[in-house]
């Protein structure tokens, strides 16, 4: 995945706006057919994920996970839909409803702990020492895959 | 949690909510009211709702309910907040005061943009009030600044420009803030609300080292760990802080801490703690999605059944002198 497109042409291609980058268009699905266009390491597809997921659908993800990461060596995509009062990824604030894509890069105790990293994470990495204090959302967490399961509730993941 | 606490929570339900999606913002510190996000056919926007009566009162309206939604604190007597107008983030908001004694509203704040339209990345994190002042980081082309505002006039000050974090604002007119100097250290600044100037920070801020969205009521703080798996909590600017909770099965906890009047709550999804600081007693509430706390009373939000936009979720208004004894804490 060593392929390097600008930021702004992905951007193109993915129809991304001020609005986002929408889980599907009328002309399909943007974020795997354009994963699709630049590697062939993985053969991304959209699996939609009910808004409350059940026991199958949760183990659905974790199998799914378990094949990208493992089998394939790629990373998946996540598409969080953030409700209030809901659970939300890592220093995102519970009050506030977000849609948010953010890519899953391991996972732990068989896949039941999803490890991913989060893009609104700024400079100031705090686990580092010197530095005081700072806004909530880490670059790296792991959170319950049942969990994060919930969070893709609504919308998906790409794997 | 004891039969007690079950009663009280079934007789604290707030009827509009089981009518309107209102998403408590702050409370009002007088017992009864509270300041909400409210979604409904009559009205969409910033509102005070009387938890007595379930009758509410605008504040402001949202212009695109479809995307607007808010988050912020009250003072006492100044509400503030940060609108939010995009489901993508929280870099695209206006900052408003609303003056709860005489009803002037008053935009205080905005983000700004790229040449390219974007919004610059600010802090996920919602403008703070006390004593008449209001602080807050938002992104620029540079970084960042740090805009403090007198609530009172309306007048706003930069007091750093470049890399600041989201400040803190603490008893005796200070506010408090990391400033980075390289990519890994920082230094802790303070300065007087009212002129600028700098000053000396409080021992316990000076001391941070690695905390995640610090939150003080003037006197007392209460953060994260990196991780969000624990709590910490001084009660007061000169005494270290000590961790007073972790997550029992080491999962990070939600983006939820509050801290008010001797009291600390955060959400472990879905289970809410409640602690009383003073008494070292701490009561875990079931199915609770959101807490608010103020100086005189604890809101909790219930999840709706099924995740949904502007789902109907069950909103509970205590007063915290009416609560039941809480359990010793271990800790």
């Amino acid at each position: 995945m060593s392929n390097s497109p600008e930021q702004a042409l992905l951007a193109s291609l993915l129809g991304t706006t001020t609005s986002g980058t929408a889980w599907s268009t009328g002309n399909g699905y943007p974020v795997p057919n354009v994963l699709n266009s630049y590697q062939s390491i993985n053969d991304y597809v959209p699996e939609a994920m009910p808004a409350s997921p059940g026991s199958s659908d949760i183990s659905g993800y974790e199998s799914d996970l378990m094949f990208d990461i493992s089998g394939v060596g790629a990373p998946v995509i996540g598409d969080a839909w953030e409700v209030p009062n809901h659970p939300h990824l890592v220093g995102h604030p519970l009050g506030d409803q977000i849609f948010h894509w953010f890519d899953v890069r391991g996972y732990t105790n068989g896949g039941a702990n999803t490890m991913y990293e989060d893009s609104v994470h700024g400079f100031t990495d705090v686990s580092s020492s010197g530095i005081p204090w700072a806004a909530g959302v880490p670059a790296y967490s792991t959170m319950p895959s049942s969990t994060i399961a919930g969070i893709l509730g609504g919308r998906g993941y790409v794997w | 949690m004891s039969p007690a606490w079950g009663a009280l929570l079934a007789r604290g339900l707030v009827g509009l909510s089981r009518r309107v999606d209102i998403q408590p913002i702050a409370g009002a510190d007088d017992g009864r009211h509270f300041f909400a996000s409210m979604y409904s056919k009559a009205f969409s926007g910033v509102v005070e709702v009387d938890a007595g009566t379930s009758m509410y009162t605008p504040v402001h309206r949202f212009a695109n309910p479809a995307t607007d939604q808010a988050a912020g604190s009250f003072d006492g007597r100044w509400l503030v907040w940060d609108e939010y107008h995009s489901l993508q983030g929280l870099d695209d908001f206006a900052v408003w005061s609303w003056d709860s004694k005489t009803g002037r509203l008053r935009q205080i704040g905005a983000a700004t943009r790229s040449t390219s339209g974007a919004f610059w990345s600010s802090d996920w994190v919602a403008p703070v009030a006390l004593d008449g002042f209001a602080a807050w980081e938002q992104g620029t082309r540079s970084g960042g600044d740090l805009y403090v505002v007198n609530l009172a006039t309306g007048r706003s000050r930069v007091l750093s420009r470049g890399h600041p974090g989201g400040p803190l604002l603490v008893q005796g007119g200070l506010v408090v803030w990391p400033e980075s100097t390289s990519s890994s250290s920082a230094t802790v600044m303070a300065a007087k609300v009212t002129t600028g100037q700098r000053r000396t920070p409080p021992p316990a801020l000076r001391a941070l080292r690695g905390a995640i969205t610090p939150l003080s009521d003037g006197s007392s703080l209460v953060y994260a760990s990196p991780s969000w798996t624990s709590v910490w909590w001084s009660p007061s600017m000169s005494d270290a802080p000590r961790d007073v909770f972790a997550s029992p099965a080491n999962n990070p906890l939600q983006d939820s801490l509050v801290i008010a009047h001797g009291h600390v709550a955060f959400v472990d999804w879905p289970a809410a703690y409640v602690a009383d600081t003073r008494a070292g007693r701490y009561v875990e509430i079931n199915d609770i999605g959101l807490v608010v706390l103020d100086n005189e009373s604890l809101i909790l939000v219930r999840p709706s059944a099924q995740k949904a936009a502007h789902a109907i979720s069950d909103v509970i208004f205590l007063r915290l002198s009416s609560l039941p004894t809480f359990s010793a804490c271990s800790r």
